[in-house]
């Protein structure tokens, strides 16, 4: 049985690094492909610029006006593309030393669709001078989009979840702000799976209550001088 | 900026080629190249003053040509064209001796600039 378990953890664990390939290498392919049409779009631009599109003006300003458009979607698409790699490349190693505001920022970009769709307003707040994590980025990726997914579910519509990253006793902490207009309990809703993945990080969940009447769900988590400290203080136990 | 000749190596053919023709439009004698082995043919015959060079080709890796390129002449300079999502692989490429990198899709508002400053490095050496 606990073979079988193992396996199973083995066969997702690369399931994830085969779908982290795949999307690195969609990504990079989607990158050639938008250079292609940023250059292509850009000379146009430059012979429009040039020729004057033959003295017609108005001519020249629909052009003008379509090749901005395009360069103003390519320059989106890039930023989308750029944060889809380095989602793609944090299962390249299983565990790593990391800043938890870069790892959250890259996963956010693509977090805001699904607020969207439950017409939920989305904001992100990084706190600053945070800790450096050692864990790994991949996994807790995973955790919070199940936390952030959860947490959707229980809000009703026209509501606002925040996504906040800050310090904490333990090292720092995650946030889950949404109005208290819940539909139900982020903390009771969470699948058993998840809760796993949190002990594996090391990390421990906590619900509030603000003074404002906001929800939070906290992901606390330790940061690399708290983790080795624990290590150290394990094998100090051990030795003695 | 006539003077100024530039090497554009990717194997990406229609993006190398579209940059060229956008290079020479703003003054540069640009030539592109679309795998490591033509593009160091081409830099032995053009004598670049700055290489574009994009580090994955299925030939030969951009670090491989740009070992090649500095051991032929240590004082071109090279600007990596990077898909990486990460930094690390423009990293190591100027660890190795390239000037800078930059991200695909490329603005070329910031190579122009990137280029200049290496155009003026390559100047006071």
């Amino acid at each position: 049985m606990l073979r079988d378990e193992s396996q199973e953890q083995t066969i997702r664990y690369r399931q994830a690094e085969s779908f982290g390939h795949l999307m690195a290498g969609f990504s990079h392919d989607m990158k050639n492909h938008m250079g292609i049409i940023r250059e292509s779009n850009g000379l146009i631009g430059d012979l429009v610029t040039m020729s004057g599109a033959g003295g017609d003006t108005i001519l020249a300003e629909r052009l003008s006006k379509a090749v901005a458009s395009i360069e103003q979607r390519v320059s989106v698409v890039a930023e989308l593309l750029h944060y889809l790699s380095r989602l793609a490349h944090r299962a390249d190693v299983p565990v790593s030393s990391f800043q938890l505001n870069e790892a959250i920022k890259e996963e956010s970009v693509f977090l805001e669709r699904f607020a969207k769709l439950a017409q939920v307003s989305f904001a992100l707040e990084l706190g600053s001078d945070l800790p450096a994590l050692y864990s790994n980025p991949s996994l807790l990726q995973h955790v919070v989009y199940r936390l952030y997914m959860t947490t959707l579910t229980t809000m009703e519509t026209g509501g606002e979840l925040t996504v906040a990253t800050a310090t904490h006793p333990t090292g720092v902490a995650i946030i889950f702000r949404s109005e208290a207009i819940n539909k139900g309990n982020a903390l009771h809703d969470i699948d058993p799976d998840t809760m796993a993945a949190v002990d594996k990080l090391g990390g421990t969940l906590q619900e509030r209550s603000t003074p404002e009447g906001m929800s939070e769900l906290l992901l606390c988590l330790c940061s690399s001088a708290e983790e080795e400290a624990a290590t150290d203080g394990v094998s100090s136990g051990q030795t003695t | 900026m006539a003077d100024t000749k530039l090497l554009v190596i990717d194997d990406e053919v229609e993006f190398a080629a579209t940059l060229c023709q956008r290079l020479n439009l703003r003054g540069f004698t640009s030539r592109d190249a679309h795998s490591g082995i033509e593009g160091l043919a081409s830099f032995a015959e053009l004598e670049p003053d700055v290489v574009l060079l994009d580090l994955k080709m299925p030939d030969m890796s951009g670090l491989d040509v740009l070992a090649q390129i500095k051991e032929q002449n240590p004082l071109v300079e090279v600007i990596i064209l990077t898909g990486h999502g990460s930094v690390h692989a423009g990293i190591k490429a100027m660890e190795k001796g390239a000037y800078d990198y930059i991200m695909k899709p490329v603005d070329l508002k910031e190579l122009l600039k990137m280029i200049n400053a290496a155009i003026t490095k390559k100047g006071e050496k």
